[in-house]
């Protein structure tokens, strides 16, 4: 039980152990990035290494994703606008042009004005997300970890020390 | 560095990595199931596909794409297609198979299963429509129809002699029956009358006078209806012998008509070309047709693929520093087994410059095939898109050793039979948008050139074509392409239907005096007889009637000989009793016996004895009795 246990305790902690509610909240704002703009693409994965690759929650930032990913196909005639705008800006042509001729910038789709302006949008949208949210986040998380402490689940998979960590957190 | 940061990296890393080694490929291959059978509407087997990033390559194995319209069928199936991609364009998201390999290539091969999708396909007809009109009119019936034609010329239904000897056989059959009828109801008549002459001879003298006076007049009556039947007999002998001119002539109509019909009996070329060829040349354009149609729909079908479909948004294209086509196969290397004439032949092939953008690239598409064995095929596909106006080409040579059979007609009334060899098969096709021009030209050996027919055409009919055929040896056909791809124009030419059209007519030539002599000998046998038939009929009714009528009038005339002797007042008694008895009024019997009374008569007139013992009751005295004065009785003539 125990060799069964482990591996998924030690994943759940990893998730849960960026948990300072700076860490929630940029973990949010890049979740939203992420989320919104559309997979299948090279730009995709590289936010979404590059999101693995920040010490934010993931837990958080993975729930960000998900959410935004379902809403974004809402949006898509925004970013449509939004990215169609930049993409033809004649003073940027030239740095399109450079990037159109950039090796494997062209799998990043980055000239379809759906993802360049969802991109865009997730870009504008850090800051204030991270902003908004961190107040929240300082309000509930100590909330939060107290009911996670008491579920037996976390309690079984996470083991006493961890859960009371959790309960700890600030 | 605190673990808590370092393992769930680690862990997205690992998880990344074994998408890529173990999730990608199984991906790649389900959405590429998914999309042939997109495309081919029609079940698609991939066994493996493995993807290889350094250098980028893709290997499919036992691949099986199953024929929409056909259940149980392969449109085709591989046993392994690799393809190295050039990694500089990948990196640009251009897909350029640097080179490429597909490897047991077969078509139309059989499937476990019916590779059917759950949404049932319409059935894919085997023939265009065009080709069905085409088969319509080739005229397989052409054989038939000219033996028919021939047969019903000669038929003895039809001819003129069977026609009016009917005719005149019965006239004359319902005409004697008419006159037995007469004769028969003659015959009572004449009977009663010798009846009354019997009679007539019982009563005192008056009663026999009077008698004979009515027996003399109806005697009188019926001699004159027999003879009136007698010359009626008579004048139907020039009706006959007109009926019978009109049977000679008809005669003659026939043995012209005979040979009218041997004269015109000429095939038509270009049905008899059609009817031999056309299914064969017909198949070959057709397949020709596919392979090109099959070239444009993959190209246009590749266009449209390649471009990803988007949800929505919209793509900005910049200025790149090489422009090159999106999608670009360089050489695609095929082998494996190619059917031909429902035959697997090994085959290699190769396939260059297939783009999305041939106008980027400047250069055609073009497929290269060779086959070998006993079928040789050499191919070369060339698809031309790189100006304004896209134009195909298709150039093909092929050499067929095997004996190919052939056959046209319907094998239970007439057929021809032969066999190709050393068929060569030479085509060239140009297609510019949808309008196709070219010509297909064959070259064989022709063998056993044969025709047949049912039984119930004649036997020198069958013998003259078989003659012309056995000189027809060559073959030479050509199909005249025009029109649309979908409707396309063909003309058929062929010495092989004029061959056999020519040998027909000189086969008949040399046959129409053998044909000609035994065909008018059926028609004067037939109309012989049938004169002699009439003749037979005639001459036996006739001659029956004619003796039954002179018996008739024999017998009146007697009675009429006696009644007359009786009118004139000369009554002698051995006259009459002479002339009755050796008339046939009395029957031969009573002949005798008025014979035998007759004698003793004379003996006793004339001293002789008298009859029986009647002397010894007759009271005369002993001695002689003076002799009668001569002349009191008249003396007869000794009986004989």
């Amino acid at each position: 039980m125990f060799f069964i246990l482990k591996p998924v305790r030690l994943l759940l902690k990893a998730f849960v152990t960026e948990s300072t509610p700076r860490q929630m909240s940029f973990g949010l704002a890049l979740g939203v990035l992420v989320g919104l703009v559309p997979k299948g693409n090279l730009l995709a994965i590289a936010l979404g290494i590059m999101l693995a690759a920040t010490r934010v929650n993931l837990a958080i930032a993975a729930c960000a994703v998900v959410i935004c990913t379902l809403a974004s196909g809402s949006l898509d005639p925004v970013f449509d606008q939004i990215g169609g705008y930049v993409l033809s800006q004649p003073a940027l042509q030239n740095l399109w042009t450079a990037i159109y001729n950039t090796p494997f910038m062209l799998w990043t789709d980055f000239n379809n004005s759906i993802v360049m302006g969802s991109f865009l949008t997730g870009l504008v949208l850090i800051w204030p997300v991270h902003r908004l949210s961190r107040p929240v986040f300082e309000k509930y998380s100590p909330q939060l970890a107290l009911h996670a402490r008491r579920w037996w689940i976390a309690r079984v998979l996470l083991g006493a020390e961890w859960a009371n960590r959790i309960s700890a957190v600030e | 560095m605190r673990w808590t940061y370092i393992i769930p990296r680690l862990i997205l890393v690992t998880m990344l990595w074994a998408f890529v080694a173990f999730g990608v490929d199984p991906l790649l291959r389900s959405s590429s199931v998914l999309a042939l059978q997109a495309v081919t509407g029609a079940k698609a087997d991939i066994g493996s596909l493995r993807t290889q990033f350094f250098p980028p390559s893709v290997t499919l194995d036992r691949v099986a794409l199953a024929s929409a319209g056909r259940p149980g069928k392969n449109l085709l199936e591989f046993d392994r297609l690799h393809f190295r991609l050039e990694a500089d364009s990948l990196a640009h998201r251009r897909f350029v198979v640097e080179e490429g390999r597909i490897d047991g290539l077969s078509f139309d091969t059989r499937r476990t299963d019916d590779g059917q999708l759950e949404k049932t396909a319409e059935p894919v007809s085997e023939e265009p429509s065009w080709m069905t009109e085409q088969l319509t009119e080739l005229g397989s019936d052409w054989l038939s129809n000219l033996t028919d034609q021939f047969q019903s010329q000669l038929d003895p239904n039809v001819l003129e002699t069977y026609r009016e000897g009917t005719q005149i056989y019965e006239k004359w059959d319902v005409h004697f029956q008419n006159l037995t009828t007469r004769a028969k109801a003659m015959k009572p008549r004449v009977e009663a009358l010798k009846t009354q002459f019997e009679n007539a001879r019982e009563g005192d003298t008056l009663q026999q006078i009077e008698q004979f006076m009515q027996v003399a007049e109806q005697a009188e009556a019926v001699v004159l209806e027999v003879q009136q039947f007698r010359d009626d007999l008579k004048s139907i002998v020039p009706d006959v012998r007109q009926d019978f001119a009109t049977l000679n002539e008809a005669r003659v109509h026939d043995q012209e008509k005979v040979r009218h019909a041997l004269l015109l009996l000429k095939p038509d070329a270009r049905r008899i070309s059609q009817a031999l060829l056309g299914k064969t040349m017909y198949l070959q354009i057709q397949q020709a047709l596919t392979w090109v149609h099959a070239a444009r729909q993959y190209q246009s079908d590749l266009h449209k693929q390649v471009r990803p479909v988007r949800s929505s948004g919209r793509d900005f294209e910049f200025a790149a520093k090489t422009p090159a086509p999106d999608f670009l196969l360089k050489t695609l290397a095929l082998s494996g087994q190619i059917s031909v004439n429902e035959e697997f032949i090994p085959f290699k092939a190769m396939l260059s410059d297939v783009t999305e953008d041939p106008k980027l690239l400047g250069r055609p598409c073009v497929l290269r095939l060779k086959a070998d064995g006993s079928r040789p095929l050499q191919l070369r596909v060339t698809y031309d898109a790189t100006g304004e106006i896209p134009w195909s080409e298709l150039l093909a040579d092929y050499r067929d050793t095997n004996a190919v059979p052939l056959r046209a007609g319907k094998a239970d009334k007439a057929s021809l039979h032969a066999t190709l060899n050393d068929l060569n098969w030479t085509s060239r096709l140009s297609l510019i948008e949808d309008q196709i021009e070219g010509q297909i030209d064959l070259t064989s050996q022709i063998g056993n050139l044969i025709f047949q027919a049912s039984d119930d055409v004649r036997p020198e009919i069958i013998d003259a074509a078989n003659d012309a055929f056995s000189a027809v040896k060559t073959l030479n056909a050509s199909v005249m392409l025009s029109g649309s791809l979908l409707k396309p124009e063909i003309d058929l030419q062929s010495d092989l239907g004029e061959q056999v059209a020519q040998g027909v007519q000189l086969a008949f030539t040399h046959q129409l005096d053998r044909a000609k002599e035994r065909l008018l000998s059926e028609v004067n046998s037939y109309a012989g007889d049938q004169i002699q038939r009439l003749k037979g009929r005639f001459s036996e009714d006739y001659q029956k009637l004619m003796a039954d009528n002179s018996d008739l009038l024999e017998q009146v005339n007697q009675v009429r000989t006696i009644v007359a002797s009786l009118q004139s007042g000369k009554v002698d008694p051995s006259t009459v009793f002479r002339n009755v008895t050796n008339s046939k009024l009395i029957k031969e019997k009573d002949k005798q016996k008025i014979s035998k009374a007759l004698g003793e008569m004379d003996g006793v007139l004339h001293g002789s004895k008298l009859p029986g013992r009647l002397e010894d009751h007759l009271p005369i005295a002993p001695g002689n009795l003076p002799p009668l004065p001569s002349g009191l009785f008249p003396k007869f003539p000794a009986r004989k």
